[in-house]
């Protein structure tokens, strides 16, 4: 998947921005506070309808405006074209796909993938379990058919039975909304499990790209004390939600909500010693990251046939000079359009297409090495500045 | 606003209907008042004649201006397969399909505890009443495949569980003329566990 126009207003600090990015390898350098980070949110709000940071899409449009437009061609490998429009204005959202305006998110998503790896990452390890559930939600969202409903209901089943719990139900009743969340959790349950799987199996070979140690690492689906972490078929997955939410009923009664689902999981990542959060150093913990980005990038694409748009924002912050310029190889490596953000331009490349962000303006900057693939355009320059 | 008394009346009154705003209550309140086609009489008497003449069927809910509906008197119709539904709207697509020569049992909504529905707001203690009154040897449950009307279902069943009653659920499946690539995982999952020999 590939974006081939992307044109911005009034986002964040971005006021008026016409982008055609290359369809491989491009790098936004530039000094802090010029509007790098804003490009790949505006990328991610045209895939999702929203950032990838922790803001309330409000925050997003800029200061002094009243809306907010990101709106883009995007082709995917089958090659149909897709034109995607996202606004946020007065507090409301309008996504637009093809011309159609106000489409459901869950028909709006998977029109461009995107996988994201920024420094707020880290919170994936440090923070609560609740970005954790997200994080393998949001992938399953994007490559499994009906997902998403599956979620919808299953909070809406949950919201149900707890009201019955606080509004002291009959058993009878509460035990039906029981058995529908059972189904519809078990669903979810079996989902994300195969999905760890499926990550865990890619992590080895992505940690080998990005750094020389070696760094024993594996990731966990913990659902409560009585799974051991083995792959469930779905009717399996059913009958341990069915146990749990039998042991667990009178706790339940006594504190008025439920206590068995998916929806109190969490994901361990674990290094050789123990949990990363506490025994992985600081580099660890960013090779692990950058690692899970780079897994999770792969199973979107084994899963969907189609390379997801990769997303990297400000690696130098992050790395030292050395382990980011090994991430930069690694990625150059891989077939996919790729934006990274950075305050000095990467060494140079025969793939990379540079760009320069100043005070939310764009400039396409000639490269030392031109590049020689056809299907790339020309560097020409974009945004307002163009002189 | 602007408009006279009687008009803003009549305004007020539409908007209380569903699907019906301010715009359109002002639009259908100005074609009321000037439409030739529109005898404001006969709607006035239509309107006010329907909750007088109108009542749910005593034996299975649905609407009717007789004692009991014309679908509950019918002598044709095999009043040992009962049919459950949510709505009155429900028994009437049921109804159109033509595929069923039961009667049916309106609930007259599905749980949803957020908005205060329990099973006692529902026709569900008429329900096994009738089931155990009159014989009824299958219960169809065709509530919504809404997670409301999945709850009801089950609450129903389990309710019919020890009544000497063949309790089935209306299958769900891949909707006619569709791409199996299209359908969602759990569509699927469920045609195929519903899946007859062909």
């Amino acid at each position: 998947m590939v974006v081939e126009t992307l044109s911005v207003r009034d986002f964040r600090n971005l006021r008026s921005l016409d982008f055609e990015p290359s369809l491989q390898f491009n790098a936004v350098y530039g000094a802090n506070g010029q509007g790098k980070t804003s490009l790949l949110e505006a990328i991610h709000f045209a895939a999702e309808g929203r950032s990838f940071r922790a803001t309330p899409s409000a925050g997003l449009v800029r200061t002094g405006a009243k809306l907010l437009v990101v709106e883009g061609r995007v082709r995917s490998a089958l090659g149909p074209l897709d034109y995607l429009r996202a606004t946020f204005s007065a507090g409301k959202r309008n996504l637009e796909l093809n011309e159609r305006t106000n489409v459901p998110i869950d028909e709006y998503l998977g029109h461009i993938r995107v996988v994201v790896h920024s420094p707020e990452d880290a919170q994936l390890i440090l923070g609560p379990p609740e970005l954790r559930r997200r994080f393998l939600n949001r992938v399953l969202v994007l490559t499994e058919p009906g997902f998403y409903r599956t979620l919808v209901r299953y909070v809406r089943a949950l919201k149900n039975r707890n009201r019955c719990l606080q509004t002291r139900s009959s058993r009878a009743e509460i035990e039906s909304w029981s058995e529908v969340l059972i189904r519809l959790g078990s669903q979810i349950l079996a989902s994300r499990i195969a999905l760890v799987a499926r990550l865990t199996a890619e992590l080895i070979p992505s940690i080998a790209r990005i750094t020389k140690e070696a760094l024993p690492l594996t990731i966990r689906y913990h659902a409560g004390s009585d799974y051991d972490g083995e792959q469930l078929t779905p009717d399996e997955a059913e009958s341990l939600l069915r146990r749990q939410s039998e042991r667990r009923y009178a706790r339940e009664v006594r504190l008025e909500r439920t206590l068995f689902g998916p929806h109190l999981d969490d994901v361990h990542f674990l290094v050789e010693s123990g949990p990363a959060r506490r025994n992985a150093s600081q580099g660890e913990r960013r090779s692990l990251l950058i690692a899970l980005r780079l897994a999770e990038r792969a199973v979107i694409a084994t899963r969907t046939d189609d390379e997801p748009v990769f997303l990297l924002d400000d690696l130098s912050s992050e790395l030292d000079a050395s382990r980011a310029r090994r991430v930069i190889d690694a990625v150059t490596d891989l077939s996919g359009q790729t934006f990274v953000t950075g305050t000095e331009p990467p060494r140079s490349h025969a793939q990379v297409h540079l760009f320069q962000m100043r005070g939310g303006e764009l400039t396409a900057v000639a490269s030392p090495t031109p590049p020689t693939s056809a299907s790339t355009p020309s560097p020409s320059t974009f945004g307002r500045s163009s002189s | 606003m602007l408009l006279p008394a009687a008009l803003e009346r009549l305004v007020r009154e539409l908007k209380k209907l569903p699907g019906i705003g301010e715009k359109s209550a002002a639009r259908l309140a100005l074609h009321i008042l000037t439409s030739k086609r529109v005898d404001p009489v006969a709607l006035a008497s239509a309107i006010a004649e329907l909750r007088q003449q109108v009542h749910p069927c005593p034996i299975c809910g649905f609407y009717t201006d007789q004692p009991e509906c014309p679908i509950c008197r019918d002598p044709n119709r095999a009043g040992r397969v009962l049919c459950v539904v949510e709505q009155p709207r429900d028994l009437i697509a049921l109804e159109r399909s033509g595929g069923f020569r039961g009667r049916y049992h309106v609930l007259g909504g599905a749980l949803s505890p957020l908005d205060g529905v329990g099973p006692d707001a529902l026709r569900i203690k008429a329900l096994v009443a009738r089931v155990v009154a009159t014989g009824v040897t299958e219960t169809i449950l065709a509530t919504g495949t809404g997670v409301g009307g999945e709850a009801t279902a089950v609450y129903v069943a389990r309710l019919l569980k020890d009544k000497n009653v063949r309790v089935t659920r209306l299958a769900h499946g891949v909707p006619l003329g569709s791409e199996l690539e299209y359908v969602d995982a759990a569509t699927l999952e469920r045609a195929l566990s519903g899946r007859r020999e062909f």
